[in-house]
């Protein structure tokens, strides 16, 4: 399963990820489910599977977690009628969301950032030293002059509270007016 | 925040997340040693669910790398993001010495002014003296013995020095790939990788776009720049590797390109139409798309040498 580990959360990243705060507010009507463990199952069942090959990964996605769920009330002794209700009128192609539920890239991009603008300063700063500026840990360490392992651990801080925003934040859905696009690179020609 | 978050990965007291965050951290540190690699796995094989958790931390990790298109990289430490100033118009080739030294000057390569044309399907890549064009469907290009030029829709250059493709007003010199298109009011140019020199014709200034960035040009209006997402330039350069990429697109649209590249016409009912779907599909296999869509949608599928119907 870790083979290939970064190519699979490159590919977690772009194709689960964003759709996880529309599964979740699916998850969450089924009473007795767990939603944090069936998308931690889902992760791994994923991963587990030819990722690369998956057509439709919202699809995918949607399905593993509907599997999961049948498994865990096929386990249960219990199962509350309202869910196998639900369970029943829940089909695929009313999984999809619309175009507007669904988070783009640079929408996934605004939220990050307002995710991080929430954590303290210091563990901010180090992230975005990190992540955005593309800072090795040792690098950050010397440049704010403080201990690598202090880096290291502010950096497991503010991936917690990522995780958090990521579970429970309503995304934002509406597309924030463009910035001024931010000019890569441009020279001027000395001759 | 919780100001008491327990990150590291070996305290027992830690959450799923807690702990997986803590070895992701640990992990971009550096390499692990024997005893935390054990400790890793340990913790992995406890639970199905750690190894969830381990997965979506990982994938959280990578997400926050878009953080870099918000704001640059490391160096210069302040990233200054200056506006591109209009190109001048009015400065006749002042720069041709400049220009000369610049692009060694090509060796005659095949025939001089031949006119490409495609239409639907993906030219094989055009060989060049410094490097390759593919043209995609529906386009024009005229290749001459110096410089190339698109005259209409869109093609996919991998050059290196030497290479001078033009299109509309702009004159591009590609070390790396390069995506263009070009329609009778705007041309757009899409960095991949590499880099690629730039010029409006009669003037002598040259910009340099990197890879990610693009421009676009309509009429003579100042040219507009913008970096782009990973996923925005894997749609974007999606065609000239032979996919689709969708992303949250009705089924309409995606069958429109579908039958822009391939002779096998799909068809959908109006019941579809307006369906999204995501996903990566090869370009040149509708029949294969189709039967995906038959199985998402629950849509039934009746196919014909010609034609795919879904309904």
């Amino acid at each position: 399963m870790f083979n290939n580990s970064d190519q699979c959360s490159i590919w977690l990243a772009t194709h689960i990820l964003p759709h996880e705060n529309h599964i979740r507010a699916r998850l969450r009507r089924y009473a007795d489910i767990d939603t944090d463990d069936i998308i931690h199952e889902a992760y791994v069942t994923i991963a587990e599977a030819d990722w690369a090959g998956i057509a439709n990964p919202l699809a995918y996605f949607t399905s593993i977690c509907r599997n999961l769920v049948m498994q865990h009330y096929r386990r249960a002794r219990v199962v509350p009628v309202t869910s196998l209700a639900l369970m029943q009128a829940d089909t695929m192609p009313d999984a999809m969301p619309s175009a507007e539920q669904v988070v783009h890239a640079r929408q996934e991009m605004r939220f990050l950032e307002k995710a991080i603008a929430k954590l303290p300063a210091r563990c901010r700063d180090i992230f975005i030293l990190r992540r955005a500026r593309g800072l090795s840990q040792k690098e950050c360490a010397a440049q704010l002059n403080i201990s690598e392992n202090i880096v290291e651990k502010q950096l497991a801080r503010a991936l917690v509270f990522l995780s958090k925003e990521y579970s429970e934040s309503e995304r934002e859905m509406t597309v924030d007016e463009e910035r001024r696009p931010r000019l890569a690179h441009s020279r001027k020609r000395h001759p | 925040m919780r100001r008491d978050a327990r990150v590291s990965p070996t305290l027992a007291s830690a959450t799923p997340e807690e702990a997986a965050a803590g070895w992701t951290a640990r992990l971009d540190k550096g390499p692990l040693s024997a005893s935390e690699q054990q400790a890793l796995q340990n913790w992995l094989d406890q639970d199905r669910r750690h190894k969830g958790a381990f997965l979506r931390a990982k994938a959280i990790w990578q997400a926050s790398g878009r953080l870099s298109a918000l704001h640059g990289p490391a160096a210069p430490p302040i990233a200054h993001t200056t506006p591109l100033p209009p190109l001048p118009r009015r400065r006749f080739f002042a720069a041709a010495a400049t220009t000369a030294l610049l692009l060694a000057a090509p060796k005659p390569q095949g025939k001089a002014n031949s006119l490409y044309v495609t239409a639907n399907g993906v030219s094989a890549p055009l060989h060049t003296a410094f490097g390759t064009i593919t043209l995609d469907c529906y386009s024009q290009l005229k290749m001459g013995l110096e410089s190339s030029r698109l005259v209409a829709g869109r093609c996919c250059v991998l050059g290196r020095t030497g290479m001078i493709v033009k299109a509309g007003n702009l004159i591009f010199a590609p070390q790396g790939r390069l995506l263009l298109s070009c329609s009778p009011t705007q041309v757009t140019a899409t960095s991949i990788s590499g880099s690629v020199r730039l010029r409006r014709h009669h003037s002598n200034e040259w910009w340099t776009l990197n890879a990610g960035s693009q421009i676009s040009l309509t009429g003579n209006l100042p040219p507009e720049v913008r970096s782009l997402l990973p996923e925005e330039m894997a749609t974007q350069n999606a065609w000239s590797l032979g996919l689709l990429e969708a992303r949250d697109e009705s089924i309409s649209s995606i069958v429109g390109t579908f039958n822009r590249y391939n002779q096998r016409q799909l068809h959908v009912s109006a019941d579809f139409a307006n369906r999204k779907l995501t996903g990566v599909f090869n370009l040149n296999q509708p029949e294969v798309f189709a039967m995906a869509a038959q199985t998402i949608l629950g849509a039934r599928l009746t196919q014909t040498p010609q034609t795919l119907l879904l309904y």
